[in-house]
């Protein structure tokens, strides 16, 4: 029982260190997105932008865009989890939690990829 | 979007995120009213937006309760199986209601989560039940060892709790309802999971709460996503949102270690009450 609890605990540790840094890169996305809101000044309420487009919108310094990539971060940090969930289980070949997060990680990833499309 | 609209959204966010660390529950019960009575967004809006909050602070309180060994990490990942399929169904079936159905529909939820409030116990009550023994844990965790059974190192308390885990079938089909909930209305679910983790499951109160709050990021972060299929994500209205809720999930947790919960949530218990009547109204079209 010990040496399985010592195990484990990694994987609260790694669980706990991937949420607080998924919190804090996007939480510094939206931040700089609202500082140039703020600059800008506050426009009309736009949709999010496409994911296709983000990556040159960031680099043109579009507010929306740079709040957008922050949202999609803090949306992957909780997906983030289940992956390290399925590598601790995965070494640890327990077989039953590896399916269920592997379950979890796949009805994630269809969201995901419904959201992006 | 004026600049007073984005101090408002980043002051719902601030209430939402103190209420939410505070009391455990309301984050989005207090979001998706303010979002349309307030400031009159269209309620799938409200709702996306809000499901984007519920990550950040559900996030942040579990980065701190899996630090601290009380998420039952095992048991949150089963239940999951069943609360996001649930999310999605949630997810879509919101986009066929009228707006009238979904105000009518969160007024009947804040009445059960007023009731709820009001009638709630201390969680040290409970907990204080639990076997336990003094002996201070190590560095380790327990609650992987086996999903049926979990313990803690309750600091209050100066002990570590066991407890067994009972009824996974009920927990199940909870979780599949408070998931479809959850995405339907914009709310984390925590309303209806923390009784059944706690009343029916057996977890003590705590481990409740920090397994409700593992399985809330999840289960709102596929109800996020949907909404953001469908349109409902506004960057403009997330961004101060978010930053309100960081904000005040941090303060959150000052206020319930020096206030008196109960207190804390009969006055919420009250507001929720006349938030339920006023989505009422709205849902009739009569304000």
């Amino acid at each position: 029982m010990r040496g399985d609890n010592l195990k484990y605990s990694h994987l609260n540790d790694w669980s706990s260190l991937s949420l607080k840094i998924g919190i804090a890169i996007s939480l510094i996305f939206v931040i700089i997105g609202l500082i140039l809101i703020g600059i800008s000044g506050a426009k009309g309420v736009e949709p999010i932008v496409p994911l296709s487009q983000l990556p040159q919108e960031i680099l043109a310094l579009n507010a929306m865009a740079i709040i957008t990539t922050g949202i999609l971060i803090l949306l992957l940090t909780p997906i983030l989890q289940i992956v390290i969930a399925i590598v601790t289980f995965s070494k640890d070949r327990d077989r039953l939690y590896l399916s269920i997060s592997l379950i979890l990680l796949c009805i994630l990833a269809s969201s995901l990829l419904l959201a992006l499309m | 979007m004026t600049e007073v609209s984005l101090w408002a959204l980043g002051g719902i966010g601030l209430v939402a995120g103190l209420l939410g660390s505070a009391l455990g529950v309301g984050g989005g019960a207090f979001i998706v009213p303010m979002l349309t009575l307030a400031l009159h967004l269209p309620i799938h809006i409200a709702i996306g937006s809000s499901l984007v909050a519920i990550v950040a602070t559900s996030c942040t309180a579990t980065s701190i309760y899996t630090k601290n060994r009380l998420t039952n990490l095992k048991l949150g990942l089963l239940l999951e199986t069943a609360t996001t399929p649930g999310a999605i169904i949630g997810g879509f079936i919101v986009v066929l209601l009228a707006s009238s159905v979904l105000n009518a529909l969160f007024g009947v939820i804040l009445i059960y989560i007023a009731y709820t409030m009001a009638v709630s116990q201390p969680a040290i009550a409970e907990d204080s039940r639990h076997k336990g023994n003094s002996v201070k844990p190590d560095n380790t965790s327990t609650n992987l060892s086996n999903w049926r059974a979990g313990s803690y190192y309750d600091q209050s308390l100066d002990k570590v709790v066991t407890y067994k885990i009972r009824h996974i079938p009920q927990g199940l089909g909870s979780g599949f309802f408070t998931g479809t909930l959850s995405s339907l209305l914009g709310i984390g679910g925590g309303a209806v999971q923390v009784p059944i983790l706690n009343l029916v499951m057996g977890l003590p109160m705590k481990a409740t709460i920090a397994t409700s709050s593992f399985m809330m990021a999840i289960t709102a972060t596929v109800g996020a996503l949907i909404h953001y299929y469908h349109g409902n994500v506004y960057p403009i209205i997330v961004a101060p949102l978010v930053i309100g809720v960081f904000l005040g999930a941090r303060a959150g947790t000052e206020l319930a270690q020096r206030a008196r919960g109960i207190l804390l949530k009969r006055i919420f218990a009250g507001f929720l009450f006349i938030t339920a009547i006023l989505m009422f109204l709205k849902a009739a079209n009569i304000i």
